[in-house]
């Protein structure tokens, strides 16, 4: 903040030595806010909130991150931990806990007959046992420490009504970062998280039909009544 | 979304060809299968791909009498243009020889099931691509464009029981059940009811069928394990 020093008082005529000068206001200086006209200095407070409420969230947004990346790291040691288990073990305790094949499959990217061959005793690269123990250990995190008592139902339930996004796309697409985000962070709502996801959603998945129980019992498509559109 | 949708990647609608074919995967639609004889195609045996709708395939454990089939055929590379503008054909990728394998559903038919052999199976699909191939086949029948998305919903619920019967059968032929058996076994399991609703029924809600997974692979430990 520039502080404005108020100008000694004016003597004409005579120098005065400087211990003579009266001092109405001894060491006494003016902030820019006392300059400032009552209007003004609402508006630089006004201001000055909004440069400390930005800060404030770049500082939150910056330990979030932070925080994820020291999750990302646990997990990552807790992974190479959890390969002593050996493929077929790790594959059964996914399974266990509700995976799909499919999806396990998508997560380590590889494909369901490769998943086949390693439940029946076929090896799996180093590389691919890695992926498979991070995924474990990710599911470790979010039962033990994030307290999701069905991990496998929370990843599929789709994250809005309006899209069959689930964070088990997210997962197979790469994005644990944002998955464990979203649970770290304390401001990133579902769509938020699609937002970030998959920016246009909302238009890209929008659809003119529904689908709907019919008279024989089935599930069938029609157009959307004109209410739900 | 109005308009026919383009896979990112054509391998993402093949779930295993050749070798990798599992036999004991139930037969649904989006299999490929070879030597198939259909009396109005030339009377030549030649690979369909099964078309019926994958909640019509079975009456309870057994496959339906008859099968709505369409020829595979060999085609060109699937450019944009085939995706955007050949409406006759749905793009499946490598199957056997033929490098760029097509669907011709202009030339779907209805074939005798005893006319299938499971053993022929070439190729199976992904969930997505019996979606696209639903919404191909409805928008050559109807020219309406249905989203991939509301099939996946509609049908969601028979997808999971295809998976969850593959996984029966797998894990009790490896731990020693009666091959002959065990589709009949999973279908009673499958159509118990259970907390006021069937097993079957529970697939339809995202949310109950990693429940229905784990209550499975309990009692295949539980029947099956020596």
């Amino acid at each position: 903040m520039t502080i404005i020093t108020r100008p000694a008082p004016s003597l004409s005529g005579r120098t005065i030595p400087l211990d003579e000068i009266p001092r109405l206001e001894p060491d006494r200086t003016l902030t820019i806010d006392e300059r400032l006209t009552p209007v003004e200095r609402s508006a630089s407070l006004v201001n000055r909130s909004w440069v400390l409420r930005s800060d404030s969230n770049n500082l939150h947004a910056e330990i979030i991150d932070g925080h994820t990346e020291l999750v990302v790291e646990q997990l990552e040691a807790n992974a190479q931990e959890r390969a002593k288990a050996g493929t077929t073990a790790l594959l059964a305790e996914l399974a266990d806990q509700g995976f799909a094949w499919v999806d396990i499959a998508r997560l380590v990217g590889v494909s369901v007959p490769a998943i086949r061959k390693w439940r029946t005793g076929g090896a799996a690269s180093s590389e691919k046992l890695l992926e498979l123990t991070r995924v474990v250990a990710l599911v470790d995190w979010l039962r033990d420490d994030k307290l999701i008592a069905d991990v496998a139902s929370w990843l599929e339930v789709p994250l809005s009504p309006s899209a069959p996004l689930t964070r088990m796309d997210l997962l197979q697409r790469g994005k644990h970062d944002l998955v464990i985000r979203s649970l770290v962070g304390d401001g990133l709502t579902p769509a938020a998280v699609l937002d970030e996801f998959e920016p246009g959603w909302r238009e890209s998945y929008s659809s003119d039909f529904e689908v709907f129980t019919a008279g024989d019992g089935q599930r069938s498509i029609r157009p959307k009544q004109a209410e739900h559109r | 979304m109005a308009e026919l949708e383009i896979p990112s990647d054509i391998e993402a609608l093949c779930l295993a060809r050749g070798d990798e074919v599992n036999p004991h995967r139930p037969l649904f639609t989006g299999d490929v299968i070879d030597g198939v004889t259909v009396e109005v195609l030339d009377e030549v045996a030649q690979p369909v791909v099964i078309v019926s709708h994958p909640c019509s395939m079975r009456a309870g454990a057994e496959l339906a009498p008859l099968l709505h089939v369409a020829p595979v055929v060999t085609y060109h590379a699937p450019s944009t243009a085939v995706w955007q503008k050949h409406f006759k054909v749905m793009p499946i990728g490598a199957v056997a020889n033929m490098q760029h394998a097509v669907v011709k559903l202009d030339r779907m038919t209805l074939v005798s099931a005893g006319a299938i052999d499971p053993g022929r199976r070439l190729y199976y699909s992904t969930r997505h691509g019996i979606n696209l191939l639903r919404q191909r086949m409805v928008h050559h029948l109807t020219r309406v464009a249905i989203p991939t998305q509301t099939f996946d919903e509609e049908a969601g619920g028979a997808h999971e029981e295809a998976d969850l019967m593959e996984d029966w059968i797998d894990s009790a032929i490896d731990l020693g059940a009666d091959a002959a058996e065990v589709g009949t076994a999973f279908h009673d399991w499958i159509m118990t009811v259970e907390g006021g609703r069937t097993r079957q029924a529970k697939l339809l809600d995202s949310q109950a069928v990693p429940g229905v997974r784990r209550a499975m692979r309990a009692e295949i430990r539980g029947r099956y394990s020596p």
